[in-house]
């Protein structure tokens, strides 16, 4: 008898399913077709509302694991919203590589500045924290997204300013400055931990015509936090600090932060 | 699966199973023995829907294929959960019996 007819009644179930059940299944309605245990009618029911029920199965689980991309479509938002909150911050921002970074110094004359800020993705800190010049967090992102703001509008002070010049990258650990990292210099630890008495102030030394990065340490080592800005200076040796704000003499708080600015 | 997720699920599960627990079977063997024990005709479309679902739930397994035809054979899981089910099964029906007993005197 020719049971050719059977075929079309498994249209309806997923792939997969025929995959694993078709043929034996098939073979089944067939030997109750050919032994007259079943009718036809009845066999063609229970095969189709079989099938049917299989696809809408198929299909249900299908879209419990689709629900999957809405939730990675909200995180890439939330990371969308967080690097424009960065970009358009007005505070001054600086990159703070987490606390990793202080038992991973990095070698002189590496560069983290414009020409290869690649080399920021490859530092083993695996996210980076943005903080404002008082060392508060604003929130963090990972390494490369920071690299991807270069190339934005260049707010002054801003991270995408900071990226293409001097770059002072603050290692914290609990938000509180330990170091920092300059181009062609690498990480320059904070000198000691302690910190002179806040109450009584530090008074600043006059570090112009001092080289950066010792001028760095000296801040540091007075308790107190350095950030670097480039910029042109008449009659001054390139790599040196030619004004600093507030200016030499002036007594400032402990964790206070130092303007130098690095010629260039 | 628990003996408590199966609740929900069809009692046709439950033949499947029942007639598995007296040794591996195949498409046809197992519609025949539903059949003879339980009263019930049971079309390939339901039948591979509970087969398809046991597998699934680890509560019975497919063998090498006999000739062209595939028997099956329940696990220790599925007897596990054929256990709990017939006994919660028994219970329920010994309370029913007692007081349908009681209601008749």
């Amino acid at each position: 008898m020719n049971v050719r007819w059977l075929r079309w009644l498994f249209v309806p179930y997923p792939r997969a399913w025929k995959e694993r059940y078709l043929r034996e299944m098939r073979l089944l309605t067939e030997e109750l077709w050919l032994s007259g245990e079943a009718t036809g009618t009845r066999l063609a029911f229970s095969v189709l509302s079989g099938g049917i029920v299989e696809r809408a199965r198929s299909t249900v689980l299908r879209a419990r694991r689709s629900a999957v991309l809405p939730v990675a479509a909200a995180m890439m938002l939330g990371v969308g919203l967080l690097a424009m909150a960065v970009h358009r911050s007005p505070s001054r921002l600086h990159a703070a590589i987490g606390t990793t970074i202080g038992t991973v110094p990095l070698s002189a004359g590496r560069s983290i500045g414009a020409r290869r800020p690649s080399r920021l993705v490859d530092q083993p800190a695996p996210l980076v924290k943005l903080v404002d010049g008082k060392g508060g967090v604003l929130g963090a992102v990972p390494g490369g997204d920071l690299v991807g703001l270069r190339g934005r509008t260049p707010a002054r002070g801003g991270v995408p300013a900071l990226l293409g010049s001097s770059m002072p990258v603050y290692a914290i650990t609990r938000a509180e400055v330990v170091g920092r990292v300059y181009p062609g210099t690498g990480f320059v630890p904070r000198a000691g931990t302690a910190r002179p008495d806040g109450a009584a102030g530090v008074t600043l030394p006059d570090l112009t015509g001092t080289i950066t990065p010792a001028a760095t340490a000296r801040i540091s080592s007075l308790g107190l936090a350095a950030d670097v800005v480039n910029a042109h200076c008449g009659g001054t040796a390139l790599g040196e600090i030619g004004q600093m704000s507030p200016p030499a003499g002036s007594t400032v708080r402990s964790g206070s932060l130092v303007t130098l600015t690095n010629c260039t | 699966m628990t003996g408590q997720s199966l609740r929900g699920s069809s009692d046709r599960s439950m033949l499947v199973l029942t007639s598995l627990a007296g040794g591996p079977k195949h498409g046809y063997a197992l519609i025949q023995d539903i059949r003879d024990f339980a009263g019930l005709n049971m079309g390939p479309g339901s039948l591979y829907g509970c087969l398809a679902k046991l597998e699934e739930d680890g509560l019975i397994e497919a063998l090498p294929p006999d000739d062209r035809r595939h028997p099956y054979r329940i696990t220790a899981a599925g007897l596990q959960v054929l256990r709990e089910r017939l006994a919660e099964s028994a219970r329920i029906s010994r309370i029913g019996l007692r007081r349908i007993a009681g209601a008749a005197t």
